[in-house]
């Protein structure tokens, strides 16, 4: 297995989790008709901009940490692409970290919503498709 | 290279996330046990990329002067403990951050009035009358 063979895997993860937090209706308790009533555009417009960012400041802090010896690679288990001196199978770890964790925050707040306490973005939802805001 | 740099920038660099996510209540000042089964879930994750990134060869430690030189497992420097905490406190940070702003923007484009990145009072922990308003109005701008 190559590098990019293991972080294969963990993005498959970070997609598991995101596919169960955009399907309501795999642990919520009714699908939207207007569509994914969690994960909504601006989540992911966020996730985006998050990944970006982090993508961004992965290439240069691995650049100038590779460059203090602070760790090293085979250089055998690396397709050999690098921006700068990072990897390009290190921008994995902000891609997965940018979907997974706060894919997981949302699902959280779904199964604490479900205990009783109240979201806005839930309650934003319901008023969107339920105007009298009884569901 | 001073020894020891590298974790504390790592621990400057925690500490700043600290004060941003309290000043605006953006993850663990916003949820405490949520956002602590998150940062868990994100440090076990990539430790456990780490070991097995390690176990396969492709990585080994470095002999930087910046290290402290401990090490929690054969070639994972203690070190390696705070990045993956910073990593996943900064994506959190980040995340709701940049979701606090297009909320807030999106809201402003709804009611033409201005609010900045205001005083911790999240999407997820409003419980005002007008801010639901705010926000349906928001989600109608949005589509």
């Amino acid at each position: 297995m190559s590098y990019l063979g293991l972080d294969a895997i963990f993005v498959v993860v970070a997609a598991v989790v995101v596919i169960v937090a955009v399907r309501p209706g795999l642990t919520g308790r009714r699908r939207s008709a207007s569509g994914p009533t969690l994960v909504d555009r601006r989540w992911w417009l966020a996730t985006a901009l998050t990944a970006a960012g982090l993508m961004i400041l992965t290439a240069v802090f691995d650049t100038m940490m590779i460059a203090a010896d602070l760790f090293r690679y085979d250089a055998s288990a690396l397709i050999g692409v690098r921006i700068g001196l990072t990897p390009v199978e290190d921008l994995a770890w902000p891609l997965v970290a940018s979907v997974l964790l706060p894919a997981l925050w949302e699902l959280l707040g779904r199964a604490r919503r479900a205990d009783g306490a109240q979201s806005v973005v839930r309650r934003a939802t319901e008023a969107t498709t339920h105007p009298e805001g009884n569901p | 290279m001073i020894r020891g740099l590298y974790l504390g920038a790592l621990v400057v660099s925690l500490a700043s996330m600290a004060v941003m996510d309290r000043r605006w209540r953006l993850f663990l000042w916003a949820d405490a046990w949520r956002g602590a089964i998150v940062l868990v879930t994100g440090v076990v994750l990539f430790l456990s990329w780490d070991a097995a990134a390690i176990r396969l060869g492709f990585f080994e430690r470095g002999h930087g002067q910046a290290l402290v030189g401990v090490e929690i497992a054969p070639h994972l420097p203690l070190e390696e403990l705070f990045f993956v905490t910073f990593l996943s406190y900064l994506t959190m940070v980040g995340h709701a951050l940049v979701r606090r702003v297009l909320d807030r923007r999106a809201a402003r484009l709804a009611v033409g009035s201005d609010h900045g990145i205001g005083d911790g009072r999240g999407h997820e922990s409003d419980h005002r009358p007008d801010h639901q308003s705010r926000h349906r109005s928001g989600h109608e701008v949005a589509r």
